[in-house]
């Protein structure tokens, strides 16, 4: 007789293979004749609803690759990364560097990084709410000693960065019979996923903004953001950000560097 | 080292502190303008906030709300009519929109 623990383990491993139960664990289980018939079902059921969620978590993928190609990674997915918690909210979060580990995809190099857009997406929509920053709050300090103050980006903020037209490709998978054709060298892109409200934001930002938005979401005072982000990208216009952004609940507060 | 040398460091030292208090300052100035500039600016509502934004564009979508009982208690057999194909021996066929992505001489990345 197994440990309960040990007969549970078996079962667990069991669900992620494809070989048919042996005699001694069937054995353990309640016989009603059917035991193998319903494991195969529990079995089933396990495979294709993870890969459901998971297709959930990934429309933008599935659309690019069809169903057919999406449905046997996600079976492959989900026996390699089994959910490890009990909601599947933000399950699928290996999925972009399991899409780089298959030699199969290599002719869709974009693919990974529309992946962690899609992630970052869904991060955003679950994330904590935030007030927005306040205009007393930023009139309450003096011009001089903002430099040293850092901004406090929203808590569902992503930054991702392509070396591909990821916004092109994710915004024209948005809508229904998009006939646009996108050339993969058209350059790179840099997105920030913010959501202010209760809708999620998808902007494609130019690299001073990103770069910008990176320093601060790691803790730079806004000096040392603001010099960093101009090295990377001389055409950046502070003044032009700050009166689109700064009150528009990408930021919630001011943080003393 | 001779009082020449000497004065020439020093030269150079100050010229070097002038030229990093005057960057420092022109960080100063950038950063405390853009911010009294914005303070300046009316509220916006967050719809017009979203259309006036010349270099950027911002697109929200909205995605369906997801809730945790897809694989939870009560499924039976949903997915039972959707079979599970063979875990490791199995052919991808990439049949999507990635065929409107062209080009790619970036593909190995």
């Amino acid at each position: 007789m197994k440990s309960l623990s040990n007969l549970q383990q078996a079962f667990c491993d069991l669900l992620r293979t494809s070989d048919p139960p042996p005699r001694d664990l069937m054995d353990e289980l309640l016989d009603d004749g059917t035991a193998l018939e319903r494991f195969n079902v529990y079995r089933n059921n396990f495979i294709v609803l993870n890969g459901d969620a998971l297709a959930d978590m990934y429309p933008t993928v599935k659309r690019l690759i069809g169903d057919e190609a999406f449905r046997s990674l996600a079976n492959l997915y989900v026996r390699k990364h089994p959910p490890a918690t009990r909601t599947l909210l933000l399950y699928g979060d290996r999925f972009p560097s399991f899409l780089e580990s298959i030699p199969e995809l290599s002719r869709l190099p974009y693919l990974p990084d529309v992946a962690r857009l899609e992630f970052g997406w869904t991060c955003a929509y679950h994330a904590s709410d935030a007030k927005v920053l306040a205009r007393d709050e930023v009139a309450s300090i003096s011009a001089e000693t903002f430099t040293r103050f850092g901004l406090e980006p929203h808590p569902s903020m992503h930054c991702i960065d392509s070396d591909y037209p990821l916004f092109s490709i994710w915004a024209a998978n948005q809508e229904d019979g998009s006939e646009e054709t996108i050339s993969l060298d058209s350059g790179p892109s840099r997105i920030v996923i913010v959501r202010p409200g209760m809708e999620v934001e998808t902007r494609e930002v130019g690299e001073g903004t990103f770069v910008f938005l990176q320093r601060l979401q790691t803790g730079d005072s806004i000096e040392d953001a603001f010099n960093l982000a101009l090295q990377t990208d001389s055409a950046f216009d502070l003044a032009v950000f700050f009166s689109h952004h700064l009150f528009d609940g990408t930021f919630c507060a001011l943080r003393a560097c | 080292m001779c009082q020449k040398a000497k004065i020439l460091v020093l030269i150079a030292n100050q010229i070097l502190l002038e030229e990093l208090y005057m960057n420092n300052t022109a960080t100063k100035a950038i950063v405390a303008s853009a911010i009294t500039a914005a303070l300046a600016l009316a509220p916006l509502t967050g719809v017009q906030a979203a259309g006036s934004g010349s270099t950027e564009k911002c697109y929200g979508v909205a995605q369906a709300g997801k809730n945790d009982c897809k694989a939870g208690p009560g499924t039976s057999c949903a997915g039972s009519s959707t079979a599970d194909g063979q875990g490791n021996a199995w052919m991808l066929v990439v049949k999507g929109t990635c065929e409107k992505i062209v080009g790619g001489s970036l593909a190995a990345k």
